[in-house]
């Protein structure tokens, strides 16, 4: 029961993998080239978690800190949904950028080299994979406001049946 | 506990009205039900009309709610009863003939038909009294002494309960008024003990008002004036000496209220029928709070005995302010602390009802397990007692509030920037709460809209949610 | 032996060269010198006397019977001096002398060769669990001028003088062998004299080899399994675009540097067993990181299952060949850079270790 929710978050984020390489999917799981294991920091999860607090605390905002009789049809939903996929957007390339810039990817993950070291193959390319991991982030930021959406807005005063009555 | 009102002539009908329009905003009477009973000769009275139509959509959206301990709801709570229907007490034999035939004149005999030429003039006796006798009392007390006999008098005596109280409204310069007040004392006082319940009635808590001329009348287009309001001062002292002798002279009464006014306005000029529609005045209302006060009173102040009161009261209203333009802080605090809430809450759900519900039924409230959906609103409950209701009562606020001496406490325009400073003289206090106006009444709509009881019908619940809504907004704004 | 060192020839030179370059390593303490025939003759540490001294008369001079040797024998002595401490360098011409006994009765020859092989299968047994099974065994063949009588299987002399080849045994625990080969090479003995002609080299090791998936070099895509990351991979999927697809390729690294094995050995894909036929193994060095070697299975099928391949201990084919069968006449039989009965000597070794630890390693991946 452990290891599921220690994997679900990650598990999740493979839904969206297709937009960077595997290598950053195997960094972002914690996987250590040196020692073959996987015990560096799961990423998915710390990343994961920083995305979902942040879904969270829009979810609350719109539905009970706006709670606005006119802010409240399901294009108002919309547009705090889309608010919080931007702000994840910028999180997910930032955390890796900051991963990267402090030098915690592993070399092994970053560059395929030859018996002299020299590089053959970039296997992450920075910058431009930060931004797709950022996209993929966009992506659970958006399935878990819908997700805390659901789970949240049964007692808003206002908001309650957005974005549909049937929710 | 019923109290009834026997309301005589136009004033009574339009006093009947204000209290109507007083308790549908839920000022509170210490009773469970009215039986309003208009005396009026005239059929076709424009203000008996219109109070009759009000009172029965009153009614209806009355008997819709159920007041039981799930209901807050203090709006039309009061029941209003028609014992009799159509609410009038028929008077026969007024319609298509002139006085003399209905005295039957032409069988007197030649001595009768002399004092009778002393008492009235020729246009008296040519009088024909479709529409009442034209501010002439002395028409009236001839006539009005039928309805002892009448049937609605027997159903009246017959649904008389112990602890029952009776009030008669009427104005001392009118014509059935004047007349109509002392006749019915004297029927109810020295009732005859043939009539069920006669013992209770005649040991009645009986309250009355009388009301003292407040308006004036034009002079007629054509010039014939058969009423002359030049006269009614001189009506009211007559009408005056008689009550002395008669009413307070003789302990009729156990409660005894008056009501005068400087006069302000001239009336166009009607001699009754669908044209007396007159516009409605704040001494209507205060009659009405009258009727409450006698209402409210303990049973053991009013005890009577063998037909007398044992301890007449009789009272006055005064204002703390005599301003022409008169608002809630132009009372004193007994009558600010009667009205002012009740009608304030009312007022906002009036308007609330004309400038923001159709946005608002987009909102959250209207929706869930037990919508107001289209149904409700297309219903004759809504959309038309309701309605008839909301539009009786503003037009009857107009009506004070242009009238004179003036009578208008709220500002009845759209100020939706503004929507809760419509009460003159009251700045709205501040909520902690960052949404304002009609967005901030559509929250408390959605707020307390789950705690309202299912158990209701969704007509209860519209109103109970509507009552409960502006009830906290006016005491979280501090509005009254 | 007289035969390598009349005079001053090739086999002197090149002992002299190799034993001096061990005490100039400091790889080792002391080093013991021994004459071996029927018993062992010490003969001090100093490599000088040692080498200069020996002459067919200083055999003599030292006592033990020269004649029948037996390998086996002389085997099962060194192996019992043996200490784990300690390097045993046998140096002889190997050759199996089954002696005068069997002229009458030449079929019995190859019981005697087999029983020759049995005996030392089962000395080296002994010796790999008294080590613990750390122990590998370094055969060298190398050539030298040879100047005298040559005995046949018989013990039928004739004189000859030529090229004739001898062995070089270097015994030990693998670590130290593999330090030893790794400092003091053979190779260099080519301009003493001797030329170093073919080696074997046996080894066993109670440590496991430390292997691991990699990541790169691959073709398509994999996952290392959570569980496992090092032995276990799964959703493996071929790749899919450019000139490569269809194929699907990991790969994994493991540290073979423990065991004293050549180079050229371990990089030959042919040493090694795969278990799952669609799967095809090729090995590269790595100059630096955790592991020295990286293997890497491709295959255009892509099957699943658990996949074991194992670096096996190939019997040379040089054996074989330098083999002499007939043993009678070196000239006639043209065996002259052949030894009579080796392989049942070197088998015997082959056997012993293989007994102990059938592969040199094992490397278990599961794909799923």
């Amino acid at each position: 029961m452990g290891t599921f929710f220690e994997l679900f978050l990650g598990n999740w984020y493979c839904w969206f993998k297709s937009f960077y390489s595997d290598y950053l999917s195997q960094y972002l799981w914690g996987y250590n080239p040196v020692s073959g294991a996987y015990d560096l920091e799961l990423r998915y999860n710390t990343i994961g978690l920083y995305t979902l607090g942040i879904s969270l605390l829009m979810v609350i905002l719109y539905y009970y800190v706006i709670d606005h009789p006119r802010f409240c049809k399901w294009w108002s939903w919309l547009i705090v949904a889309l608010v919080n996929s931007a702000i994840a957007l910028f999180v997910g390339y930032y955390c890796v950028q900051s991963d990267y810039d402090a030098g915690k990817i592993p070399d092994e993950l970053l560059y395929s080299r030859d018996e002299n070291g020299e590089i053959i193959q970039y296997l992450i390319s920075i910058p431009g994979e930060c931004w797709s991991f950022g996209i993929s982030n966009m992506f659970m930021a958006f399935l878990f406001f819908i997700i805390l959406s659901f789970l949240l807005h049964w007692w808003s005063r206002v908001a309650k049946y957005s974005p549909f009555i049937k929710f | 506990m019923k109290t009834y009102v026997f309301c005589i002539g136009g004033t009574g009908a339009r006093v009947m009205k204000a209290l109507a329009m007083l308790l549908t905003t839920g000022v509170k009477i210490e009773v469970d039900e009215i039986v309003p009973i208009f005396i009026d000769p005239d059929a076709a009275a424009a203000d008996l009309t219109r109070t009759i139509s009000f009172l029965r959509d009153y009614q209806y959206i009355n008997e819709q709610l159920h007041f039981t301990s799930d209901m807050k709801n203090n709006f039309f709570k009061t029941q209003i009863s028609e014992l009799i229907p159509g609410y009038r007490l028929e008077l026969s034999n007024t319609q298509n003939n002139k006085f003399q035939q209905y005295m039957d004149f032409a069988s007197l005999d030649i001595a009768n038909q002399a004092l009778a030429y002393m008492l009235f003039s020729a246009k008296n006796l040519g009088s024909d009294m479709d529409v009442g006798f034209k501010g002439n009392p002395n028409i009236g007390s001839v006539v009005l002494n039928q309805f002892a006999q009448s049937e609605a008098f027997f159903d009246f005596a017959n649904s008389f309960r112990p602890g029952d109280r009776i009030f008669i409204v009427s104005s001392i310069f009118g014509g059935t008024g004047a007349s109509g007040f002392p006749l019915l004392l004297k029927n109810l006082r020295g009732i005859d003990m043939n009539f069920p319940n006669a013992g209770n009635i005649k040991d009645a808590a009986i309250g009355a008002i009388t009301v003292l001329p407040y308006f004036n009348l034009a002079q007629s287009t054509d010039g014939k004036n058969d009423i002359d309001s030049s006269t009614f001062i001189s009506k009211a002292k007559a009408a005056l000496e008689y009550y002395d002798k008669n009413i307070s002279g003789n302990n009729s009464l156990n409660a005894f209220y008056y009501i005068a006014d400087d006069i302000y306005d001239t009336y166009a000029y009607s001699v009754g029928g669908p044209t007396q529609a007159n516009k409605a005045h704040i001494i209507e209302l205060l009659a009405a709070l009258a009727i409450v006060d006698f209402c409210k009173m303990d049973n053991d102040i009013l005890q009577s005995s063998k037909g007398k009161a044992l301890r007449p009261i009789y009272k006055e209203f005064g204002a703390e302010a005599d301003d022409e333009e008169m608002i809630f802080s132009s009372f004193y605090g007994i009558t600010r602390k009667e009205i002012q809430r009740p009608m304030t809450e009312f007022t906002l759900f009036c308007k609330f009802l004309n400038e923001h519900l159709s946005s608002s039924q987009s909102q959250k409230w209207t929706k869930g397990k037990r919508p107001f959906d289209d149904n409700f609103f297309n219903g004759i409950f809504f959309s038309s007692h309701l309605r008839a209701v909301k539009e009786n009562y503003l037009q009857w606020l107009k009506e004070m509030a242009s009238n004179r001496r003036r009578f208008s406490p709220f500002h009845l325009e759209e100020m939706k920037k503004d929507v809760f400073g419509f009460v003159k003289g009251v700045k709205p206090g501040k909520v902690i709460n960052y949404r304002s106006n009609y967005d901030l009444f559509d929250y408390y709509l959605c707020d307390i809209e789950p705690k309202i009881s299912n158990n209701l019908s969704t007509e209860a619940r519209f109103i109970e949610l509507l009552y409960q809504t502006v009830n906290k907004l006016v005491e979280d704004k501090k509005l009254a | 032996m007289d035969g390598y060192v009349k005079g001053n020839t090739g086999f002197e030179q090149s002992v002299y060269a190799y034993l001096t370059e061990l005490q100039i390593s400091k790889l080792i303490d002391t080093l013991n010198l021994n004459y071996i025939n029927s018993k062992v003759i010490s003969r001090g540490h100093d490599v000088e006397t040692f080498i200069h001294n020996i002459e067919p008369v200083d055999f003599r001079k030292h006592g033990g019977n020269l004649g029948t040797s037996d390998i086996a024998v002389v085997l099962d002595s060194i192996l019992q001096r043996h200490d784990k401490e300690d390097i045993s360098i046998f140096i002889s011409d190997c050759i199996v002398s089954p002696g005068k006994k069997y002229v009458s009765s030449p079929q019995s020859l190859n019981n005697y060769l087999l029983e020759q092989r049995t005996r030392i299968k089962k000395s080296f047994i002994s010796a790999l669990d008294k080590a613990n099974n750390d122990l590998s065994v370094v055969v060298c063949q190398l050539t030298s001028l040879f100047d005298g009588r040559f005995y046949n299987k018989f013990d039928q002399p004739k004189y000859y003088k030529g090229g004739r080849p001898f062995y070089i045994w270097l015994i030990g625990s693998t670590s130290h062998i593999k330090q030893l080969q790794d400092k003091v090479t053979l190779e260099p003995l080519k301009g003493s004299g001797a030329e170093l002609k073919n080696v074997y080299t046996l080894v066993a090791s109670p440590k496991t080899v430390d292997y691991g998936i990699l990541l790169t070099p691959r073709l398509g895509r994999f996952e290392p399994d959570r569980a496992n990351p090092r032995t276990a991979i799964r959703n493996i999927r071929k790749e899919n675009r450019g000139k490569q697809r269809g194929m699907f390729m990991f790969s994994f690294g493991a540290n073979l540097n423990q065991l004293p094995l050549d180079e050229s050995y371990i990089l030959n894909a042919a040493h090694y067993a795969v278990s799952n036929k669609d799967y095809a193994l090729s090995v590269k060095e790595q100059r630096s990181g955790r592991f020295s070697h990286i293997f890497s299975l491709s295959s255009q099928i892509a099957s699943r299952g658990n996949l074991t391949i194992a670096l096996k201990n190939q019997f040379p084919q040089w054996i074989a060949c330098k083999t002499d069968s007939v043993g009678n006449d070196l000239v006639k039989d043209e065996a002259t850079e052949k030894t009579y009965g080796l392989k049942y000597l070197l088998e015997g070794v082959y056997d012993a270790f293989t007994a102990r630890q059938k592969d040199y390693a094992v490397f278990k991946i599961t794909i799923n």
